[in-house]
């Protein structure tokens, strides 16, 4: 009987233990428990990498990040500049930019699934129905549709040049449809195309110049951020960034507001569901928040320090920025709480550019 | 006599050096007529004349050879070559004793020695920066460390066997010395990308042309050299493995160089007197992005020197002007004012200091600075060197559109180097070899360093960092072998730093048939991978004809010195040379 009690004891302990994230091995990880970061990597001479990151939320738990994931999951290097991620289901998305790859990874245990190559330049996802998912790309300016369940490139649509973010509104009265914002990639643009179910180009906005990315509140209203258009020679001439909203009965889009700073150019648009957060520049800005309601122009930062990318996770109730230390080490990810208080902070990979929290 | 007469003007070059300290042209003697190529550290010098390779100019195996980092994507690609464990924007290039830095890059390009004057060519890393100017703190490269030399007319072929070879002439004659070497490489060569595929590589070709006219008379106690160096490349930058496949940028470069000096001794002094004009142009041809970017500058600079025993002075200026599409159009004038003293006795003391100055003609900011530098050099024995050194923003970190910044200062900082062999005096064999050991700990501020600041990138003083980098050389000859082995170590907070490095090879001759080997192993800096790389070679030589094979990379893997960028696994290289008479 005593000996019984042991091996009862002995289970318990194995199957809690298994239960707890292991700080230390990252090959026995649920990747879903945590954020995972897209490290861009230097420019030419390097490769992306996937950080992941899990924060002590008990008195049980710890705080611990793995600088590179990917390759040591799966034995090989991610490729060069990782742009972006996503999480479909089972599965996570990671598109790789000069690669011209998307990596297809099992998002538990972050086992490489599959692979597709021969894209362009792809630089952001759209979860779509079934298991499909939107990509654009700056290479030839097109939307690719990707199935999942098939590891196929099922549709292919040209758009605009330089298509960045995009949001899918289902059931409007042109039914299913896909917002693609088209910012001119290497460029100047300043359109939205709209995209019917069977990703036909049924309408084009006029926004602001150089559209990046959207996001919808709660009441339902979709949000447009554009990052104004630069001026080399002299930044101040530059056509600064603005919000637009996004009319989903009609498909239209009008001017809410604007900076007054031509110099500055805004990125990364997220809702925390009373206010807009994006960073106020894309390349070194700071995180700055607008209440909703509000048609004025944020200049306050709201997180600490510089972003170099954003991400608000909706069940948590956080913010985290990724933030660059010197361009050729680790970078930073720094967790903030609602009203946007520093809680702690782990190392990523280099120049971390994209951050998916644990409920996205 | 104060200098010699045949070579006044590396004299005059190498006084510079030897008046801050920089170069020891003899083991127990600083008089500066002692000057001379051939009193350059043995160690630099190809480890038997005619062992070494001559195909492609200076190959990575002669850097490599040499010590030093490099930076290259392909065979054909440019040469970004650092000294004394330094990146490439510290190595200063000279010819005629005027600098060949590419003022919008800041940097000189390797692959621009003429393989027909490859032999005049020294190589030097010790202390220095206080009295060359900007960005020499890593070492320099001397493309006439003999004018002339006493090499006479050859003309080889060379076949790679990645695709393509190339012809050079070398015609010396009572007035000088032509030198015209051109080459197309195709360097196609399979590798493997990082998802594992197999490819060829393509769009890596190089195409290079390069006539150089080299010129001397001399009448009594007077010197003049005078020569042109014309320069045309047009080469393939690949694309990075880790990237999806494709061709890469192209990058053109035309690069004009004339210059004159004339030298007279007088007494006890030597007197010195240069001009040299320049033009360059590069562009870069994006092909993932629909974009050309080119600049080009043009300038000229005169200089005044002279030279005692126990010291020197000089003076010089120069005008420049630079403009394309990828800066601000501008001009720039500078100047410099320098003097050195050179003490007597055992311990020999040394001072040196310059002045050097920068100025806009758009009235921007001047970029003025002053250096100094010490030295004591015990007779035959070693040596302790301190220098402040410098190094001037490029013209892309001034005026590149967007983000040049106006207000950038000069990086600067202090340098402290011990030097010397073993046995003492370079010149005392033995019959186990010779050591040469060298560190140098260097220091340096407001380090320039591109970040985004608001809309756009900018180059700013935001750096500093430390190192201290040791390096020890064995060389040893018996009868027909040949042998040497190197290691540096580096300690330092910079992330270009490589911890270690270490090079040896054996060379063999017995009547007309040579042959070696040479290993070179570098571990990974925070920028760069580790690699193990190699070459061999043979040759026979019978009256005026030559023939030689090298086996470049000479290993089952490829290398990359630039993460993701591999070189062939191996490839070989055939030279055919006659020797006139």
């Amino acid at each position: 009987m005593k000996n019984f009690k042991h091996l009862i004891y002995s289970t318990l302990t194995i199957f809690i233990a298994s239960c707890q994230p292991d700080p230390a091995n990252p090959l026995n990880q649920d990747y879903r428990n945590g954020v995972l970061v897209v490290n861009e990597g230097p420019f030419q001479t390097g490769t992306g990498t996937l950080s992941f990151a899990h924060f002590k939320r008990s008195a049980s738990d710890s705080t611990y990040a793995f600088l590179d994931v990917f390759q040591t999951v799966n034995g090989r290097v991610m490729g060069n500049i990782a742009q972006s991620a996503v999480r479909v289901g089972n599965h996570v998305l990671v598109a790789v930019n000069l690669a011209g790859t998307v990596e297809m990874l099992n998002a538990k245990t972050m086992a490489l699934e599959h692979t597709f190559t021969g894209l362009g330049l792809p630089r952001y996802f759209q979860a779509l129905p079934n298991n499909r998912v939107a990509l654009s790309d700056w290479q030839d300016n097109r939307v690719y549709v990707l199935d999942l369940n098939t590891k196929t490139v099922v549709d292919t649509v040209q758009v605009d040049a330089g298509p960045e973010g995009m949001a899918y509104l289902p059931n409007t009265p042109s039914g299913d449809v896909l917002l693609v914002a088209c910012s001119g990639g290497y460029s100047d643009n300043n359109t939205v195309v709209v995209l019917n179910a069977q990703m036909n180009r049924i309408k084009t906005l006029t926004v602001g110049d150089q559209p990046h990315s959207f996001a919808q509140d709660p009441s339902g209203t979709w949000w447009l951020l554009n990052q104004g258009k630069p001026d080399w020679t002299t930044p101040a001439n530059g056509t600064p960034g603005s919000l637009y909203r996004i009319d989903a009965n009609a498909l239209t889009a009008s001017l809410y507001a604007s900076s007054a700073d031509g110099s500055l150019h805004p990125a990364h648009l997220v809702c925390d569901g009373t206010g807009l957060v994006f960073v106020s520049d894309r390349y070194a800005g700071s995180a700055v928040r607008m209440p909703l309601g509000s048609t004025v122009w944020p200049t306050v930062p709201f997180l600490t320090g510089t972003s170099y990318s954003v991400a608000f996770d909706a069940l948590k109730k956080e913010f985290y920025s990724g933030k660059i230390v010197d361009y050729s080490g680790p970078g930073q990810l720094v967790r903030y709480n609602e009203q946007g208080v520093a809680l702690d902070s782990v190392s990523t990979g280099q120049i971390p550019g994209f951050i998916l929290p644990e409920s996205h | 006599m104060i200098c010699t007469h045949r070579r006044p003007f590396l004299a005059v070059v190498f006084c510079f050096l030897l008046a801050s300290g920089q170069l020891v042209s003899a083991p127990d003697t600083v008089r500066l007529g002692t000057a001379d190529v051939h009193a350059l550290p043995f160690h630099f010098r190809a480890p038997a004349r005619g062992l070494d390779s001559s195909a492609q100019g200076w190959s990575a195996s002669d850097w490599l050879h040499r010590g030093a980092l490099l930076r290259t994507t392909t065979p054909g690609g440019s040469q970004l070559v650092g000294l004394s464990g330094l990146p490439a924007v510290y190595t200063g290039f000279h010819w005629l004793g005027f600098a060949l830095t590419s003022p919008t890059l800041g940097l000189t390009d390797g692959s621009w020695i003429n393989p027909a004057f490859r032999n005049q060519t020294g190589v030097h890393t010790q202390l220095g920066g206080q009295y060359l100017g900007s960005g020499n703190l890593g070492g320099l490269v001397d493309l006439s460390a003999q004018w002339l030399g006493s090499e006479g007319s050859w003309a080889g072929l060379e076949a790679y066997s990645a695709g393509g070879g190339g012809a050079t002439v070398r015609c010396r004659t009572n007035y000088g010395t032509l030198g015209f070497w051109a080459s197309s490489a195709r360097y196609r060569f399979p590798y493997q990308d990082y998802l594992g595929t197999r490819r060829m590589r393509t769009g890596a070709d190089a195409q290079n042309a390069q006539l150089e006219w080299r010129g001397e008379r001399r009448w009594g106690a007077h010197t003049l050299r005078y020569g042109f160096q014309g320069i045309l490349q047009d080469r393939g930058l690949p694309r990075s493995a880790a990237s999806s496949y494709g061709t890469g940028d192209r990058q053109r470069d035309h690069r004009l160089h004339t210059g004159v000096r004339w030298e007279h001794q007088k007494q006890n002094w030597h007197w010195s007197r240069g001009a040299f004009g320049w033009m360059d142009f590069q562009a870069f041809d994006a092909r993932v992005v629909a974009l050309r970017d080119s600049h080009q500058t043009a300038g000229m600079r005169v200089e005044w020197a002279g030279t005692h025993p126990n010291g020197h002075v000089a003076w010089g200026w120069s005008q420049m002007a630079a403009w394309g599409p990828s800066h601000q159009t501008l001009g720039v004038w500078d100047g410099f004012v320098k003097g050195a003293l050179q003490g007597t006795g055992r311990l020999r003391p040394g001072l040196a200091w310059a002045r050097w100055d920068v100025r806009q003609t758009t009235a921007r900011s001047p970029l003025g600075n002053a250096s100094g530098g010490m030295r004591w050099k015990w007779a035959g024995g070693p040596e302790v060197q301190a220098a402040r050194h410098f190094r001037w923003p490029t013209l892309n970190d001034l005026a590149w559109i967007p983000g040049g910044n106006p207000l950038l200062l000069p990086e600067a900082g202090w340098a402290l180097e011990v030097h010397g062999f073993i046995p003492r005096s370079k010149t005392q064999k033995r019959h186990w070899g010779q050591w040469e050991w060298q560190s140098k700990a260097m220091h340096l501020t407001q380090s320039i360093v591109w970040k985004p600041i608001g809309v756009q990138w900018v180059p700013v003083n935001a750096g500093s960092w430390s190192q201290w980098w040791n390096r020890l050389r064995w060389t040893a000859q018996h009868r027909e072998w040949m042998g040497w082995a190197e290691v540096q170590y580096t300690l330092s907070n910079a992330a270009f730093a490589v911890p270690w490095r270490g090079n040896a090879g054996v060379a063999y001759r017995k009547g007309a048939w040579t042959s070696g080997a040479e290993y070179t192993a570098q571990a990974a800096s925070q920028q760069t991978p580790r690699w193990f790389t190699g070459r061999l070679w043979g040759g026979w030589q019978s009256g005026h004809w030559s023939v030689q094979i090298n086996v470049q990379n000479a290993l089952p893997g490829t290398v990359e010195y630039l993460p993701y960028y591999p070189n062939p696994h191996w490839y070989t290289v055939i030279n055919l040379n006659y020797k006139f008479k």
